[in-house]
């Protein structure tokens, strides 16, 4: 099931640029661009979670926040380029989930909403394989399944794989894939990117699959 | 005020009465008074005269001893005339009256000083506000058309907005007190943030990170505390080496403090200048090496809103080999 997301926020640019960049992430995106009775039309729109700017035309973020709550628990995500004591405290008060200082750190952002939605919706179960090629990735214990065999990976090769999965078919950058480890916690450089890429690749090898992640010169890996 | 310094300066007064006392001697002597009813006379004049001194003298000191307590005590000096009683003597009302006008100047002055800086501050804050809305734009199109151009430009922009936070979080400094929340503050995901933000930048300069991913936590403010952590990340990036450049993040726990250790193999900080460091405007050798844009305002920032949140902040360097700044909680 995919996660309808609703973007409050008045700046064209950034609520179009959000749209792309949350669809990208797998997310279902719904907007508001009329700013009247907000609260009714988000009720109408039944997201599982909204980012809600704080500075709209007419009522503001934290007013619309409060009529939301006294209708639905839907966890609320401010957005805000005020970043004062004050204005988190205000977010805070008037039942809002977490707060968000502009310009975000993207991936932080990426991040936050999925804590959020996964202690909002705690029955949903997590995706928890991806296959390709028939090439199953169990993303809990970090196995490799092929045919009837399988293989255990580190967890920095687990990563690489797991990112060539999810962008299966496309020719992926070294760097996206550098950016990509930073963003969760592996501080890896180019050169661990290519010993990890040879590993991978030995060990599907024992698992008989061969040829699976090809390298594109100058350009990057595909699978 | 002191007594012989009194007296030379009443020393005309004193003259005018010694010339009258030799004239009015010759008079008398000249009418044929004896010299023992003269001196007599001269005698109790004097007395009088001296008794008048010290009466004047004594009033004078008391009524300026109340005024020096009175302006001790004024945490705005230039206040005196608003609070200070009205003096019932003439000469002094005259002084009152020019010290009034004086000191109202000053107030009207103050204000209006005060008024355009406050609002000096406000449009800085709120230009703040409005550039971060383009440069939040600027990030997410960066997000979804990532190339090679677009990574550069969206290192620049990075550059841009540590620029632009710097300038929101100096024109704040002096009001940390009212905006600061303590809470239960994670040190890990304050240097993922720290981390992420220079992400292009660390992987451009090929910059090994080494952090350890037990670093607790503390009680103070995040978004300070952010700020400060950055400001010491973006220098050890400036000043890094040329090869195998390494930035180590660790903290050590202790039985009432925390420390926050962050760390680079950079090119160091000469000892005859580390403890100027955190100076306003002070560049030193290293802010003068082209290409590293010192402004001097970095770690100024940095130990102001340590001292302000009430966090230590050192910093220790050896030339060519490291330089280490510790946050002590």
């Amino acid at each position: 099931m995919k996660y309808k997301i609703l973007i409050i926020e008045d700046e064209q640019e950034i609520r179009e640029e959000l749209e792309i960049l949350l669809k990208n992430a797998g997310y279902e995106v719904e907007k508001i661009t009329k700013f009247e009775n907000v609260a009714n039309q988000v009720i109408e729109i039944k997201p599982h979670l909204i980012l809600l700017d704080v500075n709209l035309p007419g009522k503001n973020g934290y007013e619309i926040c409060t009529k939301i709550r006294a209708e639905i628990e839907t966890p609320i995500i401010f957005v805000t380029s005020k970043n004062s004591a004050l204005d988190e405290l205000n977010g805070l008060t008037v039942g809002g989930d977490d707060y968000i200082e502009k310009p975000y750190n993207i991936p932080v952002l990426l991040t936050r909403i999925s804590k959020i939605l996964k202690r909002a919706y705690p029955e949903q179960k997590e995706q928890n394989e991806i296959e390709y090629k028939g090439i199953k990735l169990e993303i809990l214990s970090g196995l490799v399944k092929y045919q009837d065999k399988e293989i255990e990976l580190t967890r920095n090769e687990f990563k690489i794989l797991y990112y060539l999965f999810q962008n299966a078919g496309k020719i992926v950058q070294r760097l996206d894939i550098v950016e990509y480890m930073w963003d969760n916690q592996m501080y890896i450089d180019d050169n661990t990117l290519s010993v990890n890429i040879t590993r991978i690749r030995e060990k599907l090898a024992e698992i008989g699959i061969e040829n699976l992640i090809e390298t594109k010169r100058g350009q990057g890996y595909k699978i | 005020m002191e007594f012989h310094k009194y007296i030379l300066q009443k020393i005309n007064y004193i003259l005018i009465y010694v010339i009258y006392t030799i004239l009015l001697f010759t008079y008398l002597r000249a009418l044929g008074n004896g010299i023992e009813e003269i001196f007599l006379i001269i005698f109790i004049t004097t007395l009088l005269l001296l008794a008048i001194l010290f009466q004047d003298f004594y009033q004078k000191k008391k009524y300026f001893k109340k005024l020096e307590k009175i302006i001790e005590g004024l945490d705005k000096k230039y206040l005196l005339a608003e609070v200070m009683e009205k003096p019932y003597k003439i000469d002094y009302a005259e002084f009152y009256k020019l010290l009034k006008k004086s000191n109202k100047s000053m107030i009207e002055e103050v204000a209006k000083l005060e008024r355009s800086q406050k609002e000096y501050k406000e449009y800085i804050e709120s230009w703040v506000h409005e550039i971060k809305i383009p440069i939040t734009s600027s990030m997410l199109l960066y997000e979804n058309n990532k190339s090679d151009l677009t990574r550069k430009a969206n290192t620049y922009l990075q550059e841009i907005n540590n620029y632009v936070e710097q300038a929101l979080f100096y024109a704040r400094q002096e009001q940390v007190a009212n905006d600061y929340l303590i809470k239960e503050t994670d040190l890990q995901s304050i240097v993922n943030n720290v981390i992420s933000k220079n992400k292009n930048l660390l992987i451009q300069e090929n910059i090994k990170l080494d952090i350890d991913d037990n670093l607790g936590s503390v009680y103070s403010d995040e978004k300070w505390l952010e700020f400060i952590i950055n400001q010491i990340v973006i220098n050890a990036i400036k000043y890094k080496k040329e090869e195998n450049a390494q930035i180590k993040i660790y903290s050590q726990k202790d039985k009432n403090k925390t420390y926050l250790y962050i760390e680079d193999n950079g090119i160091g900080i000469k000892q005859s200048e580390i403890k100027r460091v955190f100076n306003k405007g002070f560049t030193g050798t290293n802010g003068r090496i082209t290409g590293k844009k010192s402004t001097g305002i970095g770690l100024y920032l940095c130990k102001n809103l340590c001292q302000k949140i009430g966090v230590e902040i050192e910093i220790n360097s050896k030339i060519n080999e490291f330089t280490t700044v510790t946050i002590i909680f």
